[in-house]
């Protein structure tokens, strides 16, 4: 949401809409990208260093922001929006059937630092060799309907898949696994690609000090429209607060800021807050496979112990919306008639003396390392306290290290964050991820068939009821209590800057100044 | 002289090959595959198996150590998991920042805690004497990633005097040297009461000397006394606890660089160990270990040739 | 400067006075440390009498309130009183600092009682080990093992102990080496006595009013430790309240709440400087040269 926004808060300001709605009017204003000399200077994605720059094993953080002006794809999103536009390919069409891409790429794109003439089989090249096997990417999945991609001349070719997958224009393509890469740079630069890469995008990568400095220039011979800033510098500040400072003093022109803080930079006239909702999902899970939680109705127990909106208000500044089911609003497939459980301590007692636990239990309660995760289970665990249950908190780096392989017992409460297609949110509650990601142990047969038939369904309101229907089971079998989807909150400066996002994703080549 | 510096020498190069074979010990005492600990939560099955092959995980555990040690040695310190830069580079990327920090707290420091400690001696008991005391153990107790917070809200934030983050831009000095000034000014000050008490007892201890007493009784100004003969003599205990500080600086200066995101050896092994990136740790602590070795070698020595005595014990 | 005050002193009348001065301002340091050191511990024990609250009682309609005479240091991002959670730290920082130095303590006395007494290859062994383990960079081997092992107190302690214990080490060797020469440690030798007993009956009590001194020193030094470790949010895990989480909180909190960290890095000060001038006084008293080397 670009929006400016003044004291009054709470629910007026609060923009809800997963791919800033605000696109009308935005590209009512102007789009004109007039360019500039200036710099634009940014924190980080999470204020972490980007590690590679091969898109087949980004890490996840500002890699996605850097592939976006870095790298041409076919097809990407517009500013501040889902919607598709065309980029590397002047036509894209997907046949009757659903299992054949062809594309035609425009004519004369031009590699970063001399490279060449972007042809179709560089197309090829970047998307077999993540789907390849042999090269152990972990976005293999992505392409793992990919057959083969078929040159037909220098500029057209054809993306053969096996079977429908429904989240090829959404996610495959639009997205880092359908980033062209240069073949013969890639060919040419070996293992130093991942640190000296060649797209063709708006701008090349001029120079990256680890863990001080990544700069970006503008590339002239883009073959699209020329962005408006000159430098963009991404700065890796780790520490949200630290990136506030610089911010307040100017060292920096947008940050993400903590939910804490929104309060104060809503106050400030200077200062545009932009809301976005994160593809996330925040819960609280169980083991269900141990005691006591393999009983349905402790889980049901907790479920009315637990007061989701005082969690809200205690550990997210009641910045995001309560979430009631795993799908965000503006996913395909969002179940909006879940129910909002609220607390009811008698009923949750009532539960936990059928279950043969009249006096309660001692548990564990297991979070990881983010600070709005520690400040959720200490509510929690009070929570917990009125009907008799203990939980001792233990922190964990990762969830995965410590609990992943042995299955945790207890309680847990994580977010894992998800991508614009819904298929990828119900990966990880499917039996196969048990000993993986899964580590609430939650298995459901119905829950597994459904999901393996919504990822071959191109029809979307299909796809979309399995998708409730598996979500209603996730409520049905108590396995995962919702809190929400979360939230990030960017700043900028008012008229200084007009950024575009698309989901939380920064779109910087988009993003102009005032005109000079 | 000779005998003792090689001495020590030696005794340097057995604690940097101890501290080398332990942490080789940790990583493998660490449950599992040590190629699997080293690689961290994105290992691959292709990735494993070269990372085998390059710790030499099939070979005796002798064997892994010597061609571990040997590969140090050589100053190959092996590669970032993620991006294959070679790790030393990161290392000596980063590692002038550290040293300046750790060199320009220490010279402050001194600048600030010898001026300190003389005036108090000189003062005894005067009620600069007793304010310099105070403030003096204020400083050294102010754990100094408080101090450098307080500083950061003060200078930066507020006053916007000095930058907030950062270690400047490369090549500018000028402006480097202003990123440098609050994260050094938190660390000296800790070293600033430990050398103005320090000071301040051996310039006691000195003046009861009898090469000091018979310079004033030959009539030579208290000013030259000071200088020439009280100084020199009180500063001799101060280079020793000098090579300890430095060398603790350059590992120990970790929660300023993080709090200042500065960049250097502390906040590389720490953003390392955040990523899970094995390499990058295991390389930053052995240049931890040997410059923090090689710091106490240099004071050690310098001392043996202020003070004889030294060399003989 | 004036210098002449400085050889005037040495004069008879001046120096009397200075020995008074001195004992005088020795006894207000000592008695200030004693008396801080105390209060911490006194409010270690009596944290449940001194405050109403519990330190993990979460009131989120209060979250971040300032101070007021309901919490006299107002009330932290979940509502619970910082004064209480304040003061339930010094426990904490108690039950860390307090077993890593008698642990770290330990095991340095026998080590170096060993290397003192025995002498030759173990000797030389053992004091490699020391600069050894000394050389490591003890917060970010902290971090490393942490980060492996998940936060925990035990951890903490755990890593202390073993990062201090070379420093007693060198200091019981040390003390060992003076006192063997002492003629009744030779005497007992040529009695007959077992190297054992000779070490346990007469050099380990002569060595422990050093020890001592230098534990009390490195009370402070573990504390600041443990509030470096939750600061990063690598301590004690919550809601467990320590100074250093509660430091973190302050800092994240700062513009909404700056008493956050004041009060906590008053009591941390107030922690610190009890102890380094208790184990001051203590030194002086006991007239023990120690050089505190401070944690790196």
């Amino acid at each position: 949401m670009i929006e400016r926004h003044h004291s009054s808060r709470r629910p007026s300001w609060r923009p809800r809409a997963l791919f800033v709605l605000a696109l009308a009017a935005l590209l009512g204003s102007a789009t004109v990208l007039a360019a500039s000399d200036e710099t634009l200077s940014v924190r980080a994605r999470n204020g972490a260093d980007i590690n590679t720059m091969d898109p087949a094993f980004y890490q996840g953080n500002e890699e996605y922001n850097v592939d976006m002006v870095l790298y041409s794809k076919l097809a990407r999103f517009a500013p501040n929006s889902t919607e598709l536009v065309l980029d590397a390919a002047e036509s894209l069409e997907l046949s009757d059937d659903g299992t054949v891409v062809e594309f035609r790429l425009r004519e004369g794109i031009q590699f970063h630092h001399g490279y060449g003439e972007m042809t179709s089989e560089d197309v090829k090249f970047s998307f077999e060799r993540i789907a390849d096997p042999d090269n152990d990417s972990p976005y293999a999945s992505e392409w793992s309907a990919l057959v083969e991609v078929e040159t037909i001349d220098r500029y057209s070719g054809r993306i053969i898949l096996d079977d429908v997958y429904a989240p090829l224009l959404s996610s495959s393509i639009p997205f880092t696994t359908g980033s062209i890469v240069s073949k013969a740079a890639f060919e040419d630069r070996g293992e130093q690609f991942a640190t000296q890469p060649v797209g063709s995008g708006p701008y090349y990568w001029a120079s990256w000090e680890p863990n001080q400095r990544l700069v970006l220039e503008r590339f002239d011979d883009y073959y699209g429209e020329a962005p408006h800033f000159k430098t963009i510098e991404v700065l890796p500040i780790l520490d949200p607060l630290i990136a506030e400072f610089s911010f307040d003093v100017g060292e920096i022109d947008a940050t993400e800021v903590s939910l804490e803080s929104v309060d104060r930079y809503l106050q400030d006239d200077t200062v545009v807050v932009n809301v976005l909702d994160t593809l996330r999902y925040h819960w609280l899970s169980f083991n269900t496979q141990a005691a006591p939680f393999d009983d349905v109705r402790v889980r049901e127990a907790v479920r009315y112990a637990v007061d989701v909106d005082e969690v809200l208000t205690g550990a997210y500044n009641d910045v995001p919306n309560r979430a009631n089911t795993m799908l965000a609003p503006d996913i395909l497939g969002h179940w909006a008639d879940a129910p909002a459980y609220q607390p009811d301590l008698e009923r949750a007692r009532e539960l936990l003396a059928e279950a043969g636990y009249p006096d309660g239990f001692s548990t564990t309660l297991i979070t990881d390392d983010v600070p709005v995760h520690q400040q959720s289970v200490a509510i929690i665990q009070q929570q917990l306290r009125r009907i008799g249950i203990d939980a001792s908190i233990r922190i964990v780096q990762s969830m995965f290290e410590t609990i992943g392989q042995g299955g945790a017992e207890g309680m847990h409460y994580a977010s894992f964050s998800a991508v614009l297609d819904p298929g990828y949110w119900f990966e990880w509650f499917s039996c196969d991820q048990i000993g993986a990601w899964n580590y609430w142990q939650w298995c459901n047969e119905e829950y597994d068939e459904l999901k393996d038939r919504a990822a071959r369904t191109a029809e979307p309101e299909e796809r979309a009821a399995y998708y409730v229907r598996m979500q209603q089971l996730i409520d049905e079998d108590v396995a995962a209590i919702w809190t929400t989807n979360g939230a990030s909150i960017y700043v900028h400066r008012a008229g200084e800057l007009d950024p575009a996002f698309v989901a939380m994703y920064a779109q910087y080549m988009y993003w102009t100044g005032p005109v000079d | 002289m000779i005998v003792y510096t090689v001495r020590r020498l030696l005794t340097a190069v057995a604690t940097v090959i101890g501290a080398v074979t332990l942490l080789f010990l940790i990583i493998r005492l660490i449950p599992g595959d040590p190629a699997v600990v080293m690689l961290g939560p994105r290992a691959s099955p292709s990735m494993i198996a070269s990372m085998r092959e390059r710790m030499m995980l099939d070979e005796s555990v002798h064997v892994q150590l010597l061609a571990f040690l040997g590969n140090v040695l050589r100053g190959d310190l092996g590669r970032d998991v993620l991006n294959e830069l070679p790790v030393l580079g990161m290392v000596l990327d980063v590692l002038p920042f550290t040293i300046v920090l750790a060199f320009g707290s220490i010279v402050l420091a001194v600048l600030i805690g010898v001026p300190l400690g003389t005036l108090a001696a000189a003062y005894r008991n005067s009620w600069l004497d007793r304010v310099t005391a105070f403030v003096s153990v204020a400083f050294i107790t102010v754990p100094p990633f408080v101090a450098g917070l307080l500083l950061l809200l003060l200078f930066a934030v507020e006053l916007r005097w000095l930058p907030v983050s950062g270690g400047g831009v490369r090549g500018d000095v000028l402006n480097q040297a202003r990123h440098l000034i609050l994260p050094m000014l938190a660390l000296a000050l800790t070293w600033v009461g430990y050398i103005a008490r320090l000071i301040r007892s051996s310039v006691l201890e000195e003046i009861t000397k009898d090469h000091v007493r018979t310079a004033t009784s030959k009539g030579l100004s208290p000013g030259r006394v000071l200088f020439k003969h009280v100084l020199r003599g009180a500063l001799i205990p101060t280079i020793a606890v000098l090579g300890v500080g430095f060398g603790n600086l350059l590992g120990g200066a970790v929660l300023i660089e993080i709090i200042f995101n500065r960049p250097g050896l502390g906040f590389l092994i720490f953003n390392a160990i955040e990523s899970r990136n094995y390499p990058v740790v295991q390389g930053g602590l052995v240049v931890a270990v040997f410059l923090y070795t090689l710091a106490n070698v240099i004071a050690d020595v310098s001392y043996g040739f202020v003070d004889p005595r030294i060399r003989e014990a | 400067m004036d210098v002449s005050t400085v050889t005037t002193t040495t004069a008879a009348p001046a120096r009397w006075r200075r020995l008074a001065v001195v004992r005088l301002l020795r006894d207000t340091t000592g008695a200030v440390g004693t008396l801080f050191v105390l209060l911490i511990v006194l409010l270690a024990v009596f944290a449940p009498l001194i405050t109403p609250y519990a330190p993990d009682e979460i009131n989120v309609l209060k979250r971040l309130a300032p101070p007021s005479a309901e919490h006299w240091m107002g009330t932290d991002q979940l509502g619970r009183d910082t004064f209480t959670r304040l003061v339930y730290g010094t426990r904490i920082a108690l039950l860390v600092s307090l077993p890593a130095v008698i642990a770290g303590a330990f095991v340095g006395m026998l080590l170096g009682l060993v290397a003192g007494y025995l002498g030759g290859w173990v000797e030389t062994g053992l004091l490699w080990l020391f600069d050894v383990v000394r050389s490591f960079p003890a917060l970010l081997f902290a971090i490393a093992v942490i980060a492996l092992t998940g936060p925990s107190l035990f951890m903490i302690v755990f890593i202390m102990a073993l990062t201090r214990f070379p420093s007693y080490g060198r200091l019981i060797r040390a003390q060992t080496l003076k006192i063997r020469e002492e003629e009744f440690v030779a005497a007992s030798q040529a009695l007959g006595c077992s190297p054992l007993r000779v070490m346990l009956r007469h050099i380990l009590p002569n060595a422990v009013a050093p020890l001592f001194i230098q534990a009390a020193m490195d009370v402070p030094v573990v504390i600041t430790f443990e509030a470096g470790l939750s600061f990063l949010g690598l301590g004690v895990p919550p809601p467990t309240p320590s100074w250093g989480s509660i430091l973190r909180e302050g800092y994240t909190y700062v513009r909404a709440t700056p008493w956050l960290i004041l009060f906590g890095s008053g009591f941390l000060v107030v922690a610190t400087l009890g102890f380094t001038f208790f184990a001051e006084a203590l030194r002086d008293v006991f007239d023990v040269k120690i050089r505190n080397e401070g944690a790196n």
